[in-house]
């Protein structure tokens, strides 16, 4: 009797999530409006490991995740040159069917609960409620009023501090949308972001670049992909795109846009990993 | 043998008590109510690539 008690107590440690800090070391920063995490949600979990560190040199280990019960093998940490860049989540182990995968890009505010208040009050759908992850803080995952997936954290250790963006890591984040007007005002009235169009010399349409603080923090673009569901897209800054999409399909992936020459400078090209989530590469700087 | 039987059902309404308990403990999966793919329309991947015929966006500053 008293071992089936504390196995069924052991049983609900064991499903107590606590995720390691963003920072493995405190930064007690708050950087309201930066994307300061982003998770994979993939149901091809080895052959995502494989294609992205393959293409841009990612390690993959596993976190000790469950309070007392040792390690999950569901949540995996993506580290670049030793610093911790993102998570995987291998959506199998949520029960799903479907294929959820996705890129889920993670948003800084000082309050969560009255950032998600905020959110619901200007036509924003929540998914999943503020919820405790442990150390790294409570995460919430909201869909905008034009049908994007994000996520939105209050970390408990501190944000990252902002830094250069380097090669083969994160560069920017980037909202497709079908209305961008829309779209705008919802991430201002949640985040507080200030945006400004930006007219693209030799293109067909202006660019939104979302500021809080004068920092710009993410960009806003009428959707490519005329007809498709609104996502969030994130850009690795990378030296030679060609060179990546070169690669892509014998690692299980899919070009989804060949390197393209920008008006601006530099290039640009959009792939899918081997689970269906897309993720863009970008050169930089601009020249 | 009372006592017995009163120990065994103590201890099966504890027992009972604490399997309630856990039945409350949802595994707590932020990404557990996620129930679509940004990229499942079929139009980002379906048919094949662009080419450089879609224009997408990037960092500008």
């Amino acid at each position: 009797m008293a071992l089936l008690v504390a196995l069924l107590a052991a049983g609900c440690t064991a499903i107590t999530v606590n995720l390691p800090p963003i920072t493995e070391t405190p930064t007690d920063e708050r950087h309201i409006g930066k994307v300061v995490w982003h998770d994979l949600l993939t149901n091809t979990p080895e052959a995502s490991r494989r294609f992205y560190g393959e293409l841009f040199g990612w390690k993959f280990e596993q976190p000790r995740l469950f309070v007392g019960v040792g390690s999950g093998d569901s949540y995996m940490l993506i580290r670049h040159n030793g610093r911790l860049i993102g998570g995987m989540v291998d959506t199998n182990a949520l029960g799903k069917k479907e294929n959820i995968s996705q890129w889920i890009t993670t948003i800084s505010v000082a309050d969560i609960d009255a950032a998600v208040d905020r959110a619901a009050g200007t036509g924003g759908k929540i998914i999943n409620a503020p919820e405790s992850i442990g150390d790294r803080g409570r995460m919430a995952v909201i869909e905008d009023p034009t049908g994007a997936l994000f996520a939105m954290i209050e970390t408990k250790a501190g944000d990252p501090a902002d830094s250069p963006p380097v090669l083969d890591g994160w560069l920017w984040d980037e909202l497709w949308t079908n209305d961008v007007d829309r779209a705008a005002g919802f991430y201002q009235a949640v985040f507080g972001f200030q945006h400004k169009a930006h007219a693209i010399e030799n293109a067909d349409r202006d660019y939104r670049v979302l500021e809080y603080a004068n920092k710009p923090r993410a960009g806003v673009l009428e959707n490519p992909f005329e007809g498709e569901r609104p996502v969030w897209v994130n850009y690795i800054r990378v030296e030679d795109p060609s060179a990546v999409t070169a690669k892509v399909e014998a690692l299980g992936g899919r070009v989804l846009v060949e390197a393209q020459a920008r008006p601006i400078g530099g290039e640009v090209a959009f792939i899918a990993g081997p689970s269906g989530a897309g993720i863009a590469l970008q050169t930089w700087p601009l020249d | 043998m009372r006592i017995s039987i009163i120990r065994r059902v103590a201890g099966l309404s504890a027992l009972l008590a604490l399997c309630s308990l856990l039945a409350s403990c949802e595994p707590p999966a932020v990404y557990g109510s996620v129930g679509y793919s940004s990229y499942g329309g079929g139009g980002y991947y379906g048919g094949g690539g662009f080419g450089t015929s879609i224009r997408i966006g990037g960092r500008i500053y």
